[in-house]
């Protein structure tokens, strides 16, 4: 093989890559097409797209490109044209072509020897008219740069997204975002820290977790169906056990608080009261939390060692094993106890349980009680915090909650009745659900029914995320046995 | 295979060939060009000119270089096909008498057709066999026409009354057609010394048939690049109406376009005209240099391009610009 016919294999080696190049970047940017349509429904909240699919997604550019490269580097190419491609750009009166059409017949004669000749006499810089283009470069890496870029920003938790610290101190909350919600892994972490956050005083300025969304994201990202709210015990795990922990906490935070004033110290420290409030915030036991808030508030150092005592019975009592689990709760069997009662309503306060709550001192039109915590919560806060608001009340930032046209008020009522041999209706329905009574016709206990379309306006009222009314829904279904 | 001594006497015979032209004809150099293209490849050439530009002196100058026999042949409205073909005439020697054919003047090597379109179309049509096969049918007889022959055949743009515009089917016979201008300043002024200070003379020959012949074959193996060839093959087929690649005023304008002889003829004349410049390939500049002299005699107008006075010339530059080479 002569010099010329050696540069001529270099041409076709470097045509082929080209090509390949080429074509795989066309693929790369229509396999991206995926991966940004998925961002964009799931930050339009369409769907949920899960980290698997996610992941595959992502992956599925490199892919492409590497397959399709791979294969068409194998293909053959128009050789001849890519010679005269070259020989229009470097002026070379068409010899390369010419002399590859000699090679190719395998002819010799003197135009070969005279093709040769000149060829050889010019060096060939044909390299520089086999440009890669700037099209086939840039927009595969601008594309993949901006894919990178979305599949980073979708992947920041809804915490650090949506929920942003004001200035007092306090945090709104905005609309409640699917898609965030279902980094579950993020989620788990954020209440991880923030059930350590609270007994450090640290953790007073950091972001308070939304529980809901908490809740939500962990059933919205459950492992046994990505991307479907499960109403299931396994996904309320993680609730329970923070509540748990933060009674734990507790009890530990009182020892600490009994030792230092064993020691002569008489009152508590700002860090304490701090850790008191934020553990107040997370308690979802009315009673306990009241506790917190006035034992957080306390001066006297008198008073303060009776309140401690009082705060450490009543964790106490919440540390005890219950035989009245929330999953127990789930299967739509009654309480047996008041502190059966107490103790369900600490464990599960979010209104996705469907648990009702014992305590009397509060009605039932979605106010809660008012907070007296540093941290207020906005929408779907105020409902945690009373565990007695199934749906949250509207965002105030006081604490407290007002009807609004979304979100009509319910009176509270004494509703007699019972779900078929499961007992008594008021133990399972959360207040504030539109519930509907009619006349039995055999003079029996009135028929009872869910109301979904007011079910549903108070829902989207409340800004629960689409895939929650699913869970709301078979809730009331499992215990009206089918509603309306 | 053509060797390298045979390129050298081949190249040899060009030069010879266009000095001897160039000491009796002054300017057309594009028109001795494209006759010297035809001669190569074994075409013939129409020359079309107003009269006095020197079509009739240049056959004759080339006829006079080549060494070969040259036939004049006037084309008159009465002239009949027997007058250039020939025909069978008795005889009578010790055996008897007996038919025997007297050749016309077609039986030469360079033809100048003077006047063709002054000819009956019977006439003109009796240059087809001739042009195309290299033969002559005569009765039943059929005679070959020695190699290298060539029909050189002018034709006059005006005074076109009592004239036959040459068939379309004659039309695609000639290799390429060219038409010469009127000279330049010192062309002229040089044309004016040759013809009255001294007599013209005709130049002495210098190249045989058969180095035309080995001319012709050095054309023939002259490489071209296949995209090349195909990006010819794709001019052709731009001045068709009805291809997807054809000009907007090709498709407007055209009637018929050029026959697959007009490709033929780009790449054999493109060859050429390389080979006249001794280039040991085709290249782009070649098939430019020929593509209108190639196809401008192909191209049928329809009825609106008479009307509107579209000239076919036009066409093809507008083929030109819209056709890539790749």
């Amino acid at each position: 093989m002569n010099r010329l016919m050696s540069t001529i294999h270099s041409i076709e080696q470097r045509a082929r890559t080209m090509k390949a190049f080429r074509t795989a970047s066309i693929f790369f940017c229509v396999a991206l097409i995926p991966l940004l349509i998925s961002f964009l429904l799931e930050r339009g909240h369409v769907v949920a797209v899960t980290d698997v699919v996610r992941d595959a997604l992502a992956v599925l550019p490199a892919v492409v490109f590497a397959v399709v490269f791979f294969v068409t580097r194998r293909l053959p190419i128009n050789l001849s044209r890519t010679l005269l491609r070259i020989d229009l750009s470097l002026a070379t009166d068409e010899r390369l072509s010419s002399i590859y059409e000699v090679y190719r017949r395998n002819e010799v004669g003197p135009y070969r020897d005279l093709l040769e000749e000149r060829l050889e006499a010019k060096a060939l810089s044909w390299k520089r008219a086999l440009p890669l283009g700037h099209i086939s470069l840039l927009l595969p890496a601008g594309l993949a740069l901006l894919a990178t870029v979305l599949v980073m920003s979708s992947s920041v938790p809804v915490s650090q997204v949506v929920l942003s610290p004001a200035t007092d101190g306090s945090v709104t909350s905005g609309q409640g975002t699917v898609s965030t919600l279902a980094r579950s892994e993020d989620r788990s972490n954020k209440i991880e820290m923030e059930s350590r956050g609270s007994s450090s005083p640290e953790a007073n300025t950091g972001q308070p977790e939304h529980d809901l969304q908490d809740v939500l994201g962990n059933l919205w990202s459950s492992p046994s169906s990505p991307g479907v709210i499960s109403g299931d015990q396994e996904g309320l795990d993680p609730l329970i056990s923070k509540q748990r922990e933060a009674a734990q906490r507790l009890k530990e935070l009182i020892s600490q608080i009994q030792k230092r004033l064993a020691e002569g110290d008489t009152g508590l420290t700002p860090e304490e009261r701090n850790a008191l409030s934020r553990l107040a915030e997370q308690i979802g036991n009315d009673s306990l939390r009241q506790a917190l808030q006035e034992l957080a508030s306390e001066e006297d150092p008198d008073e303060l060692q009776k309140r401690l005592q009082q705060t450490q019975e009543l964790a106490q009592s919440l540390q005890e094993p219950s035989a009245d689990s929330p999953a127990h709760a789930m299967n739509n069997e009654p309480s047996q106890s008041p502190e059966d009662d107490q103790e369900q309503s600490l464990a599960l306060s979010s209104p996705v349980s469907g648990q009702p709550d014992s305590t009397k001192n509060r009605d039932t039109t979605g106010r809660g009680a008012p907070s007296t915590g540093s941290v207020t919560h906005g929408a779907q806060g105020d409902q945690l915090q009373g565990g007695d608001e199934p749906f949250g009340g509207e965002s105030s930032g006081s604490g407290s909650s007002t009807p609004t046209a979304a979100s009509p008020q319910f009176t509270r009522r004494e509703i007699v009745g019972s779900i078929g041999d499961s007992g008594n209706f008021q133990d399972f329905v959360t207040k504030g659900v539109p519930v509907e009574e009619q006349p039995s016709t055999d003079g029996g206990s009135p028929i009872l029914s869910v109301n979904y379309d007011r079910l549903r306006a108070l829902l989207t009222g409340r800004m629960l995320p689409p895939g929650a009314e699913d869970v709301v829904r078979t809730y009331f279904d499992d215990i009206t046995q089918g509603g309306e | 295979m053509i060797s390298k001594k045979e390129l050298e006497i081949a190249y040899d015979t060009m030069d010879r060939l266009i000095d001897a032209i160039s000491e009796t004809i002054v300017g057309h150099k594009q028109i001795v060009q494209q006759t010297l293209m035809t001669l190569l490849c074994n075409g013939n050439i129409l020359l079309e000119g107003v009269p006095g530009l020197g079509k009739t002196l240049l056959v004759r100058t080339i006829a006079s270089a080549l060494s070969l026999r040259f036939g004049r042949i006037q084309f008159t409205p009465d002239l009949m096909p027997a007058d250039i073909v020939g025909t069978d005439i008795i005889s009578q020697d010790e055996d008897g008498r007996r038919f025997t054919f007297s050749p016309g003047p077609l039986f030469a090597n360079v033809i100048l057709a003077d006047e063709i379109n002054r000819a009956t179309p019977k006439t003109q049509s009796a240059l087809l066999e001739a042009m195309e096969e290299r033969t002559v049918t005569v009765g039943k007889e059929t005679y070959p026409l020695e190699e290298p022959f060539i029909v050189l055949a002018t034709q006059n743009p005006i005074e076109m009354e009592g004239t036959y515009p040459l068939p379309e089917a004659q039309l695609d016979r000639f290799f390429l057609k060219a038409e010469l201008v009127s000279p330049s300043l010192d062309e002229l002024v040089r044309i004016t010394e040759l013809n009255t200070e001294e007599q013209i003379a005709l130049p002495s020959p210098v190249a045989s048939g058969e180095e035309i012949l080995t001319c012709r074959r050095a054309v023939r193996y002259l490489p071209i690049g296949s995209e090349l060839r195909r990006y010819a093959a794709r001019l052709v087929l731009a001045t068709h109406p009805e291809n997807e690649h054809a000009p907007q005023a090709v498709r407007k304008y055209v009637e018929y376009g050029a026959s697959p002889r007009g490709a033929i003829a780009i790449i054999l004349a493109a060859k050429a005209h390389a080979f006249l410049c001794k280039e040991p390939n085709v290249r782009r500049v070649d098939i430019e240099e020929v593509f209108l002299a190639a196809l401008n005699h192909r191209i049928i107008r329809n009825f609106r391009g008479d009307a509107e006075g579209i000239s076919v010339e036009a066409l093809l530059k507008d083929v030109w610009e819209n056709t890539t080479v790749t």
